[in-house]
């Protein structure tokens, strides 16, 4: 499959690029200390595993929370915009605005408006995904062909059963790339918004960074990253079961 | 313009692109509502005919619901109409009447235009329409599988002795099907022409070759070739 093929290369790829960067590391160490191999950076990561844990732990419950709010909100829009698609023409463009505010700006003043702890991190979270959503979902609630809309309404179909029959289906590829991209963006809100905070992986950056700690530094980022993309895998996954009609399970994409 | 289908008749209408013979058929499956005339479906209203669900209708389009099987989309009518529906088709039965018995749970994307159609067509018999309404059913598919399909679909009417009133471009097909056979001029939409097809049923791939078949065809055509004269092509 072009999927499991487009994997093996990205891990070939992965490991090469590791083993290079040892070999490298090995050679030219001393004259690089910010830059450490893999196997110190493998070394933090099993010595720094429990304070790493306690705050992915924070993270993961704050990119979750924020996944689910931010993505339902986009949800709503999106049902608000199709239903009324006046106020589509009216709100998009304040969408997009809220969408252009940059992450790193809204995290200190939920700071300040909400205190240290979970509130703000979780809310830069939902934003970071909600746009996806809101935009996906708008275009896929309209994705369903005009003439599946003609047999059901042949059919005299209620709006309910429209919607749970053809419109909801229809939408749900594009709800399932939605959440796709909105999974690594939330756990990118929730390091932003920890940033400034006492914990999670955005504090543990942070404060790694401050003490010089360049090796935890590193362990803290790969760890974040691979959260990042097992939630994008969890997503995949989940859209291959959900949507076994739609165009990547049938390798079209 | 008036028309008329009775019970178990099958009349087609032909005529050219935008004469308004799709846009008939959907105002008697109350798709689109008319501005002005009357259009009895069953006695009824075409909006009351669609909520007593009346009409069966096969789109060019199969429009099968790519989440389902071939089964469930089958069904959909049946689920759609919950206690609504009086007496409906056995649907395993249907899909076998349209050949697809082996096909039940396939996924619709596996199947060929054909088969798709086929598919299309057991839906809309699901409910036991007192019309079926055929619109272009067979359009968008090659010539063989098309003739195919004619001459299934005949057998399918013939057991399920339903009204059928069905839109095509094709006058060959439109003969060998129904047995009056409606011309409509473009522009303004009107049907201009009615004729009678004295074949007798039941019809095979040999009425094809009938004299009566290629008389009725040229004299259909004239009637058409008639109809558009002074529009230009």
């Amino acid at each position: 499959m072009k999927g499991a093929r487009g994997w093996t290369v990205t891990l070939i790829v992965l490991v090469g690029v590791v083993v290079l960067w040892e070999i490298a590391e090995r050679l030219v160490a001393a004259r690089f200390p910010l830059v450490p191999a893999p196997s110190a950076i493998g070394g933090a990561i099993v010595r720094f595993a429990t304070p790493i844990w306690l705050n992915l732990r924070l993270t993961l419950i704050e990119s979750a929370l924020g996944l689910v709010s931010g993505s339902l909100l986009g949800l709503a829009v999106a049902a608000v915009f199709v239903r009324w698609p006046r106020l589509e023409r009216s709100l998009y463009n304040l969408i997009v605005t809220i969408h252009s505010i940059p992450l790193v700006a809204v995290a200190p003043i939920l700071l300040i408006w909400f205190g240290v702890g979970i509130t703000a991190p979780t809310i830069v979270a939902g934003l970071a995904c909600f746009f996806p959503m809101a935009v996906n979902a708008t275009r896929g609630l309209r994705a369903a062909s005009a003439s599946s809309l003609d047999l059901m309404r042949a059919l005299d179909a209620s709006q309910i059963q429209t919607f749970l029959r053809v419109r909801g289906p229809a939408s749900l590829p594009y709800v399932m790339a939605a959440l796709k991209l909105g999974a690594p963006a939330a756990v990118l809100g929730a390091t932003v918004g920890e940033w400034l905070g006492t914990a999670g992986v955005g504090y543990l950056l942070f404060s790694a960074m401050v003490n010089f700690q360049v090796e935890l530094l590193w362990a803290t980022m790969v760890i974040a990253t691979g959260v990042a993309l097992a939630g994008y895998l969890l997503f995949s996954v989940a859209e291959r079961v959900l949507v076994a009609w739609g165009p990547s399970a049938r390798g079209e994409t | 313009m008036t028309l008329e289908v009775h019970d178990h008749e099958f009349v087609a209408l032909v005529g050219p692109s935008g004469c308004g013979k799709s846009t008939l058929l959907r105002l008697v499956a109350d798709l689109d509502t008319a501005t002005t005339g009357a259009i009895v479906v069953g006695g009824r209203s075409p909006v009351d005919a669609r909520h007593e669900r009346l009409c069966g209708v096969v789109f060019q389009d199969p429009v099968l619901l790519p989440w389902l099987d071939v089964l469930a989309n089958v069904r959909l009518p049946m689920e759609v109409a919950g206690g609504g529906a009086a007496a409906p088709a056995d649907p395993m039965a249907l899909i076998e009447l349209v050949g697809l018995g082996r096909f039940a749970h396939a996924r619709t994307w596996q199947l060929s235009g054909g088969m798709r159609q086929r598919a299309a067509i057991a839906r809309a018999l699901v409910l036991r329409p007192q019309i079926l309404l055929l619109d272009e059913p067979f359009g968008a598919l090659d010539e063989i599988t098309r003739q195919r399909m004619n001459l299934e679909l005949l057998r399918i009417w013939s057991e399920r002795r339903t009204a059928a009133l069905m839109v095509t471009h094709s006058i060959g097909e439109a003969v060998f099907l129904a047995d009056r056979v409606l011309v409509m001029s473009p522009q303004p939409g009107r049907i201009v022409a009615e004729e009678a097809v004295p074949l007798p049923r039941p019809r095979a791939i040999e009425t094809f070759a009938s004299a009566d078949f290629l008389e009725c065809v040229s004299r259909v055509t004239r009637r058409l070739l008639g109809a558009v004269e002074g529009t230009p092509a």
